[in-house]
């Protein structure tokens, strides 16, 4: 109810203000934007446009603000908080849906490009281990797997907090389940998922352990070129 | 509020053109597919803007702009409306409950449903089985809405199950995973508790939140256009698009409630799993498990059964099934649930009784 709340006292979107583009993801734009009402807090926003001549609401958005609206009231500290879902109007016949979450500084890439050389050393590995594992665990626990664990995804605050990020893949498992063969970024991907095999939450610990590799060595452990290829690399 | 008369007594205006409005204290906002789509969006806004406000009423319906004598869509176009109205209703519903029921159950029993995935809720996920249960038990109560029909004044009991009798059979056709039945169901059961809704608006809505609730678990989930040909193409995709922002509005994307056939897998695959050493046991627990999974599908269609909480009447299904099959769960009670004596027996009552009506219209019934 906070969020319609909020909802009415605004009847334009006057409320978020864009500053610079982060990225484009799998679905949408990422900007970071400024909370005009919150004395001007960084927020990252995720902007989707939805066609009118589509199949209306991505599939993906959906279950992404589902399962953070899921998540919220856990406040769980390694997951990234989904702050506000507004909608607005844009050109006739589109809709723009517009996700705000909290600003994070930087992912897992950036932070180890910019760490110096030799390195992290051991006790930051650690940390930041214990913080991925406690997020992927407290997901598996409340029926999620993520499917799409990379460094892009996993953000690291500026006081070194872990957050996961990026729910557009994961989804929450269950009975006589179908999943998709084609998720996690190949680098990251577990063999199951390459053979179409069945998988289920064990594709996120093999993200983990390759993320936890780099880490050490500071740029991917496995990086195949195709399928196969990637295949080739993980039983060397 | 007089004025929605004009969208929902059909027969006498017919519409040309309509589009959905959302009515806040009986105000209609007027629109017609083809114009000014701006105008749209400032109903889908002010809506949004006034979600909070529990003062406000709120209706979905078709209003009609002019008269040029067509037909007005019918509710269930693929039901003849005679059913709804003549003795001969009831028989037709329990008739195809029947030949459902022997269907799904007897899928079951074969165990060669094609699926190319696990088969029941929490392979692969053991570990986690009981942190699943508590946590559905937690976010159940926010997902649960009984009597989601007492603010509706065309909705009526027959409609809703007449209604998810269709959706029953479109989801068979489209083969979509099984839990997106039993949430679309809710999702609907949620957007009726919160919102009017017109009669002739039923069928659409209940279309939606299939959708909806196809996209949060298919992997392929139907198109719209092959939804709108279901409905003989009596809506337009727009309208279809609208709707699913106003459904999601509403829910506020919270879109993954527990859902009744989750509690039930989880109190079967529990038992099933404290008793593997026990070979015979085993069979009549998986034999009522199958049981018990029909007896769900139908279980949605009674307006009653959505009285009492998803894990409460899964587990008096479950019960049922285990008594149905002379087979025994030692008095299994799941963890961390508490239970309200009055209102479980009174279910299981409910249960009882629906297992009898059943039995009785179809005697083969105890086969299966």
């Amino acid at each position: 109810m906070a969020q319609s709340e909020r909802g009415r006292n605004d009847s334009g979107d006057h409320q978020y203000e864009e500053v610079s583009l982060i990225g484009k993801g799998a679905y949408g734009v990422v900007y970071k934007g400024r909370d005009l009402k919150n004395e001007g807090q960084y927020v990252a926003m995720k902007l989707i446009r939805i066609q009118n001549t589509e199949e209306g609401m991505p599939m993906s958005a959906i279950r992404e603000i589902s399962l953070l609206k899921q998540l919220e009231a856990y406040e769980h500290p390694n997951i990234v908080r989904l702050l506000d879902v507004r909608h607005t109007p844009v050109l006739s016949g589109e809709i723009q849906l517009k996700l705000v979450f909290e600003f994070i500084d930087q992912d897992l890439t950036t932070y180890l490009e910019k760490c110096p050389p030799p390195g992290l050393g051991p006790d930051r590995i650690k940390d930041l281990m214990y913080q991925l594992i406690s997020g992927v665990d407290f997901l598996h626990s409340n029926r999620i797997i993520h499917r799409d664990l990379k460094p892009q995804n996993v953000l690291i605050s500026s006081d070194g907090q872990l957050k996961l990020a990026d729910f557009g893949l994961a989804r929450v498992y269950g009975f006589q389940m179908a999943l998709t063969q084609v998720v996690v970024t190949l680098w990251y991907r577990a063999p199951e998922v390459i053979l179409q095999a069945q998988y289920a939450t064990p594709v996120d610990m093999w993200s983990c352990g390759c993320i936890f590799a780099e880490l050490f060595n500071r740029r991917p452990l496995l990086c195949g070129e195709s399928d196969i290829d990637q295949l080739i690399k993980i039983f060397e | 509020m007089s004025d929605s008369s004009v969208g929902n007594d059909g027969t006498e205006m017919p519409p040309v053109s309509y589009s959905y409005c959302v009515v806040p204290d009986g105000t209609i906002f007027k629109t017609c597919t083809g114009e000014e789509s701006d105008e749209d969006f400032v109903e889908l806004e002010s809506f949004v803007c006034d979600t909070s406000d529990p003062q406000a009423q709120y209706q979905i319906a078709i209003v009609t702009s002019e008269n040029d004598g067509q037909n007005t869509p019918e509710f269930t176009s693929t039901e003849p409306s005679s059913n709804l109205c003549d003795s001969g209703f009831t028989e037709f519903i329990v008739k195809s409950i029947n030949q459902q029921c022997i269907e799904c159950a007897s899928r079951y029993n074969d165990q060669t449903t094609p699926c190319t995935c696990s088969y029941t809720d929490h392979d692969g996920f053991e570990d986690y089985l009981t942190d699943i249960f508590t946590h559905r038990l937690k976010i159940e109560e926010k997902h649960f809405k009984p009597a989601c029909l007492n603010h509706q004044s065309e909705i009526t009991e027959e409609l809703r199950t007449v209604l998810i009798q269709w959706l029953i059979e479109i989801h068979h056709d489209f083969k979509l995973y099984q839990d997106t039945l039993y949430l679309a169901v809710n999702i609907m059961d949620r957007v009726l508790s919160e919102v009017h809704v017109a009669r002739d608006c039923l069928e659409l809505l209940g279309i939606t939140c299939l959708l909806v609730a196809s996209k949060q678990n298919d992997v392929f989930p139907p198109e719209m256009h092959e939804l709108l040909e279901k409905c003989d193409n009596t809506f337009a995709k727009d309208q279809m698009t609208k709707l699913e922002m106003i459904i999601l509005i509403i829910t506020e994307f919270n879109l993954l409630g527990p859902t009744v056939q989750q509690f039930f897998e989880f109190y079967a695959t529990y038992n099933i799993n404290i008793n593997l050493e026990d070979g015979t046991l085993i069979n009549r627990l998986k034999m009522a498990r199958a049981f018990g999974r029909g007896l769900l599908k139908f279980s949605l269609l009674e307006y009653k059964f959505c009285q009492y909480r998803p894990s409460l009447l899964a587990l008096c299904i479950w019960k049922a099934a285990v008594k149905c099959l002379k087979t025994c769960d030692d008095n299994f009670i799941p963890p961390g649930m508490l239970i309200e004596n009055t209102q479980y027996y009174q279910c299981l009552l409910d249960v009882d009784q629906f297992i009898d009506n059943f039995k009785h219209s179809y005697p083969d019934m105890s086969a299966i």
